[in-house]
């Protein structure tokens, strides 16, 4: 027995090593990126020469740069926001309702997260081309809200079939309005997955580069389109530092729809 | 329950998923821009023309084997961190799950940059082989197949590890502890409870980074070459480079087709309504 639980131990170390090691190899790449883009050589070199603040610089004085890091938000935002207000009824009905077709419309919502983005640009193109609409950020946005909404359905749904709907009943008996019901019961139990739902919108708008790709133009161009373009014909420490900013403003998104969500949940 | 609340999403997947697919596979089957839905004589010209060179062929392989050997490099790597975040009281349990989802969060760029930072010619490893004096000079490591499969190997990662904890956390400990107080040692029962018992985690994880590899387009462009075109970059240069839309809509309903094809598999094997019935 002790010899066993020895043996276990052993495993267990290995197990801890392994893991520790994994974790490395996930982080350090991404790490490299942020010692890099305060380097002070010209081109990427390993280790750094030194410690300057000049690729920050030279991104923020880079105007398509600048340009598509407003477009973005502005785009990853709207997206974000349409998917909601699209995405968050829809969850109603479908957890909720009785309705043909309910479950040829989830499933179409959710086969559409199989599909590759790079397909989405393509067909997307083809719509405008056949619709004669002109590329704009209103055509960006809406391509960013097919793509975004389907995963705040899932999560909504996901968390209305955990939530008996005995609360809602219970709102409504004492002589609640659907909406009012809807407003304060049932919309602050789903905040979990709502703001999961709209976490994932966000980001699946912000890092998209296939769909963007082929529907931006130089004036709505977003901000990983732009770094893209910039890396197939150049390979300086300004995209690590583009990089570092794209990443600093997801996480800043993230801990404020979190932030948000759960106090607006709470009270 | 007003049914019309499923209006705007019905609108919305309507025109922006279910039309633009059709006028993918129509203009793929020879229908011009202008003359939709689907032009008067179906073809399937452009599929055999684009079917017919060899170059088109090298693609699929191409792509088809590196997203099989990423998912089965992912599995062997994701298998034993999905061990440890299953089971392990450990308090660094939550860094390591964060450190896990940071592939899903920081975009294809940084993902790239940090790959090439870490394989290029004045990178990090060569750095390390060379003040280790294993290596005279560099060695090339990027631009090639291990950079593309490194790469999507990482941004797949999450992927992999997610089902596999789920299904792991989802095996119920008594299992084991039988096995165990029936004199099993540790490895053995690892190797005849916990291994089968979670294959399903393992492949559905393996459906998903297969798929996220077929469909992968940064990673292969940029850390990859010549060599190593995948489908969706022989896509992009066909409605870029080439020019040439109806090729590049057949290539892309080609990759739709396996994604719908990996869809189907799921769905029968791994459809997670039919477990919790």
């Amino acid at each position: 027995m002790s010899e066993s639980s020895g043996k276990s131990r052993w495993g267990e170390r290995v197990l801890n090593g392994y893991v520790f090691l994994m974790t490395l190899v996930l982080a350090f790449p991404l790490l490299v990126v942020g010692l890099i883009s305060f380097d002070t050589a010209e081109y990427i070199n390993f280790p750094p020469s030194g410690f300057s603040l000049k690729w920050y610089r030279s991104v923020v004085e880079n105007p398509t740069f600048m340009l598509s890091l407003g477009n973005s938000l502005i785009v990853a935002l709207a997206s974000t926001a349409c998917a909601l207000l699209i995405g968050v009824p829809a969850s109603l009905v479908i957890a909720r309702g009785r309705f043909p077709g309910r479950d040829l419309l989830y499933a179409l919502c959710l086969s559409s997260l199989t599909v590759p983005w790079i397909v989405y640009g393509v067909s997307l193109l083809f719509l405008w081309a056949v619709l004669g609409f002109n590329l704009s950020i209103m055509t960006l946005i809406f391509g960013h809200t097919v793509i975004g909404t389907p995963y705040v359905l899932r999560t909504s749904v996901a968390v209305l079939a955990d939530m008996p709907p005995v609360y809602e009943h219970a709102a409504r008996s004492l002589g609640a309005s659907p909406l009012r019901a809807f407003w304060t019961v049932t919309l602050p139990l789903m905040a979990v997955g709502i703001r999961a739902g709209a976490a994932f919108a966000f980001i699946v708008s912000i890092v998209n580069i296939p769909i963007s790709l082929f529907v931006t133009t130089a004036e709505n161009i977003t901000m990983p389109v732009a770094v893209f373009n910039y890396m197939q014909y150049n390979f300086d420490p300004s995209v690590a530092a583009f990089s570092i900013i794209q990443m600093i403003i997801i996480a800043f998104f993230i801990v404020f729809a979190v932030r948000a969500a759960r106090s607006g949940g709470v009270s | 329950m007003n049914t019309m609340l499923a209006a705007p999403i019905t609108t919305l997947m309507v025109i922006g998923y279910v039309l633009p697919s059709l006028l993918m596979l129509s203009i793929s089957l020879g229908g011009a821009i202008g003359s939709w839905p689907f032009a008067a004589t179906l073809s399937f010209g452009k599929y055999i023309e684009v079917f017919s060179s060899s170059y088109t062929w090298r693609v699929l392989v191409f792509t088809l084997i590196v997203s099989v050997a990423v998912a089965v490099v992912n599995a062997l790597l994701a298998y034993p961190m999905a061990l440890y975040l299953a089971r392990s009281r450990s308090k660094w349990t939550g860094t390591v799950f964060l450190i896990a989802f940071t592939p899903l969060a920081v975009g294809m760029n940084m993902m790239t940059m940090g790959w090439l930072i870490m394989l290029g010619k004045n990178g990090v490893i060569n750095y390390a082989l060379q003040a280790l004096s294993l290596t005279s000079g560099p060695v090339p490591l990027v631009y090639g197949l291990i950079a593309v499969v490194i790469g999507l190997a990482h941004i797949s990662f999450t992927f992999m590890l997610l089902p596999i904890e789920s299904v792991l956390r989802s095996i119920d400990p008594a299992i084991e502890r039988a096995s165990r107080s029936l004199g099993a040692p540790p490895w053995r029962t690892f190797l005849t409870i916990t291994l089968p018992l979670s294959f399903e985690g393992v492949a559905a994880g393996m459906l998903i980074v297969f798929m996220q590899s077929c469909g992968a387009f940064v990673i292969p462009l940029l850390l990859g070459g010549s060599s190593t075109v995948m489908l969706p970059v022989a896509i992009w240069e066909q409605m870029t480079v080439a020019n040439d839309r109806a090729a590049g809509a057949a290539l892309a309903t080609v990759l739709a087709v396996i994604a719908l094809f990996i869809l189907a598999i799921q769905l029968r094997y791994f459809n997670p309504r039919r477990s919790t019935q």
